[in-house]
């Protein structure tokens, strides 16, 4: 094979003295190896520039062998030709306008049939065609195989198996080209067809248009097209049609307006009874660790089995490792208090020492020793993260969640509700209809937040020791389980067939990567820092302040008091001390504030508080906790976005309904089962 | 084919495109090109999956549904819907 330099005139005579000239495109979707082809055929006699008019590069070259001189020209990487693109319009206007001798389509043989749909459409244009399955060494290195004699005889047009990478193929496929331009190939492409009932509707199309379509394009390519609803086409028809004609294809293309789903669904077809036939795909055994894998983890009962396991891990990590932790930083903080008190005592007014030692320190600083705790929690959600098994997490709840008509676009913004309620509640803008939205806005405070999570991962050990990570599991199946009752009732009664079905893609598992987990850690414990800095600090001293005025540090007689005794009755429902109710008052600013709230309260709430109140009134807590009211920035958020404080109302009182309900529940039950 | 997978999404019991490639007998990469084509055509939607509040949301680390954590999304639209048979 001689490499010649490119002959400058596309529209030269086909025979240059005794040389015969044969025009050859390239086509096929980008990173099939079209361009190591094209590089292989013309090696360097190339010339790059741009397709006329267009940004899209032009490569163009050619090579000279025995007496023939082939031309070829290198088109844009694309999918389909249905104009979706200017790279596939230029493709397939370059075969319609200049009408090359041959098109060689080149197909990846590793996936042959993401290139096939290409192929349905080129070979309705007018030029025949030549298949290279390229890549032929990586479908063997892949287990596939490829039969290119079963696939030519499947498609009636030549098929060269190439691995061009390592220059194999080229002379098969130059002597391919050479004997379908020359006619010594029996070409008889085996095209898909459409339906009957659509048949009929492209004949009569044909039959009404034939006679004006401008020219190079052939009359039942455009009449397909126009069926197919192919904008391009439509414009170029409507403008060369008379009134009369163009009216009368135009209400039949409005009838027929979902008629690509057949002719598209019948190349489609085409294409599966192809790779039927001619490809072999490695078995079970042969399968990939990410299918291997998912065949357990996203399978209905093993998969969810793995994610309460999973879940289970993360609890036990959190607690085992951060809870020590916790207790020594506690220590360090009681001793700082102790501490500034002691140094602080005289030089100050007494209020102002009690203030930094049990409001500032007591408070926000309590809050902060819980930082163990938290980077454990997120360094082990990251570690799931960046493995990719968070995805199979979420396709494991959605099948939770499908009971309750509530996947699809409400599936994504209760995701996001696992981190904050409040992106959870805006992210509800990308579903359509009011009904849905505002259902999902409902029950996104019952997804539980880190927060949350955060407040049960200090306090379950507190009041259950090593049972804690039972109950943490518990908790988190009690608020999904709220979550999907509510639900249920919701979709059968208010929104009754309203559903949005979706389909998601699982990420391959890949080994974490440490920076990444490490970037994740970071960012979530400056997040929570910077809470503890102000909104927490800021409700730490309010709650100090009522609880010291006006009674001088006597906390029974002062405003908080008189505030928690208006809630005690329901406390002693649930077998809780008023200050258990301030503690949950005060969650309504920020969730953290729970731990602040007690740690100004009682001090070291740790030895205190399960002294002060039996298993099931801490059981009960914690689960009035978890499904409380949700803080004020979601509560803004529900307002902002349903614009209606009836539904803000009816959001709050749900939750608190549900909460105190739940709590007094849990606490009546234990006690019954337990004794006081 | 087409409308046997819109059919297969309809019906709301395959979740990935490996189980829709399952159900139509075809490899799972002409799955995703139909996934494709039904969405350049209007039948699907790709949903955006992070909305305005998640620029300065401190979790949108944590968040597997964030734009690049790898997850992707189709949804039925209506078009979708009423062109099941």
């Amino acid at each position: 094979m001689q490499r010649l330099a490119r002959v400058e005139s596309e529209a030269a005579a086909p025979h240059v003295g005794e040389c015969v000239t044969i025009k050859v495109a390239l086509a096929g979707q980008p990173n099939v190896g079209k361009s190591t082809i094209f590089n292989g055929l013309t090696g360097m006699n190339q010339h790059v520039g741009n397709w006329p008019g267009k940004t899209v590069e032009q490569k163009t070259g050619g090579c000279l062998r025995g007496d023939k001189q082939f031309d070829f020209v290198d088109l844009p990487g694309t999918y389909s030709l249905t104009a979706n693109s200017v790279e596939e319009r230029v493709a397939r206007d370059y075969i319609l306008h200049e009408r090359p001798d041959v098109v060689v389509a080149v197909v990846d043989a590793a996936i042959p049939e993401r290139s096939l749909y290409l192929l349905a459409e080129l070979l309705l244009l007018p030029a025949p065609v030549v298949l290279v399955l390229n890549m032929m060494d990586v479908a063997a290195q892949e287990g596939i195989q490829v039969e290119p004699r079963v696939l030519e005889a499947a498609l009636g047009i030549p098929v060269v198996p190439m691995a061009a990478t390592k220059g194999r193929g080229f002379e098969a496929l130059l002597d391919a080209v050479v004997a379908v331009w020359d006619e010594a190939y029996p070409y008889n492409p085996h095209r898909p067809v459409i339906l009957p009932a659509h048949q009929t509707v492209l004949e009569e199309l044909i039959t009404w248009v034939a006679a004006y379509v401008p020219k190079p394009y052939p009359a039942d390519w455009v009449a397909l097209k126009l069926l197919e609803g192919d904008d391009e086409v439509v414009a170029l028809m409507q403008s060369a049609l008379p009134a009369d004609v163009w009216t009368r294809v135009h209400d039949t293309l409005l009838q027929h307006e979902d008629a690509i789903l057949d002719i598209a669904g019948a190349r489609y077809a085409w294409i599966a009874r192809m790779i039927r036939a001619a490809v072999v795909r490695p078995k079970l055994g042969q399968m990939g660790l990410t299918a291997r894998l998912d065949r357990v983890l996203t399978h209905p009962l093993w998969g969810t089995l793995a994610l309460l396991g999973v879940l289970a891990v993360v609890f036990w990590l959190t607690y085992a490792i951060g809870s020590p932790l916790q207790g020594w930083l506690d220590t360090l903080i009681q001793q700082g208090a102790e501490a500034s008190r002691n140094g602080l005592q005289g030089a100050l007014p007494r209020w102002m020492v009690d203030l930094l030692a049990d409001g500032l320190i007591g408070g926000a600083g309590m809050v902060v020793t819980f930082l163990p705790i938290l980077v454990i929690f997120f360094a082990v959600l990251g570690f799931l993260e960046d493995t990719g098994y968070m995805a199979r997490a979420a396709y494991i709840t959605d099948r939770f969640m499908h009971a309750m008509g509530l996947h699809g676009k409400s599936f994504l913004p209760l995701l996001l509700g696992f981190g904050c309620n409040v992106p959870a509640i805006l992210g509800t803008r990308i579903i359509e209809t009011k009904r849905a939205r505002w259902l999902t806005i409902l029950l996104a405070p019952l997804i539980p937040c880190t927060a949350r999570m955060a407040v049960v991962a200090v306090l379950a050990p507190v009041f259950f020791g090593r049972a804690a990570v039972w109950v943490a599991w518990g908790l988190v199946a009690v608020n999904l389980g709220v979550l999907a009752i509510l639900g249920i009732v919701f979709h059968r009664f208010v929104l009754k067939g309203e559903q949005a079905m979706f389909i998601m893609e699982l990420p391959l598992y890949h080994l974490p990567n440490a920076r990444t987990i490490g970037l994740y850690v970071w960012q979530n414990v400056v997040a929570f820092l910077q809470k503890a800095g102000t909104v927490i600090l800021a409700a730490s001293v309010v709650v100090w302040v009522l609880s010291y005025f006006p009674a001088d540090g006597d906390v029974t007689q002062s405003y908080l008091a008189w505030i928690g005794r208006g809630l005690a009755p329901i406390g002693a429902l649930m077998g809780l001390p008023w200050m258990l109710m301030i503690a949950l008052l005060t969650s309504f600013v920020a969730k953290e504030n729970t731990i602040a709230t007690l740690g100004v309260l009682y001090g070291n709430f740790e030895t205190t508080l399960p002294t002060l109140i039996t298993p099931p009134a801490a059981l009960g807590f914690l689960v009035v906790q978890m499904l409380f009211v949700p803080c004020v920035a979601t509560v803004a958020a529900v307002k902002q976005e349903t614009r209606s404080w009836a539904w803000t109302l009816l959001s709050l009182g749900l939750m608190l309904v549900i909460s105190l309900g739940a709590g007094i529940l849990v606490y009546q039950v234990g006690t019954l089962l337990l004794g006081g | 084919m087409l409308k046997a997978l819109l059919t297969l999404i309809r019906e709301d019991i395959y979740c990935t495109p490996q189980e829709l490639a399952e159900a139509l007998a075809v490899p799972a990469p002409l799955v995703e090109q139909m996934l494709v084509q039904l969405v350049d055509n209007g039948y699907l939607a790709v949903p955006e999956t992070c909305a305005n509040g998640c620029s300065s949301c401190s979790l949108v680390q944590a968040c597997g549904a964030r734009p690049g954590s790898g997850l992707r999304f189709w949804t039925l639209t209506a078009k979708g819907v009423s062109a099941c048979p």
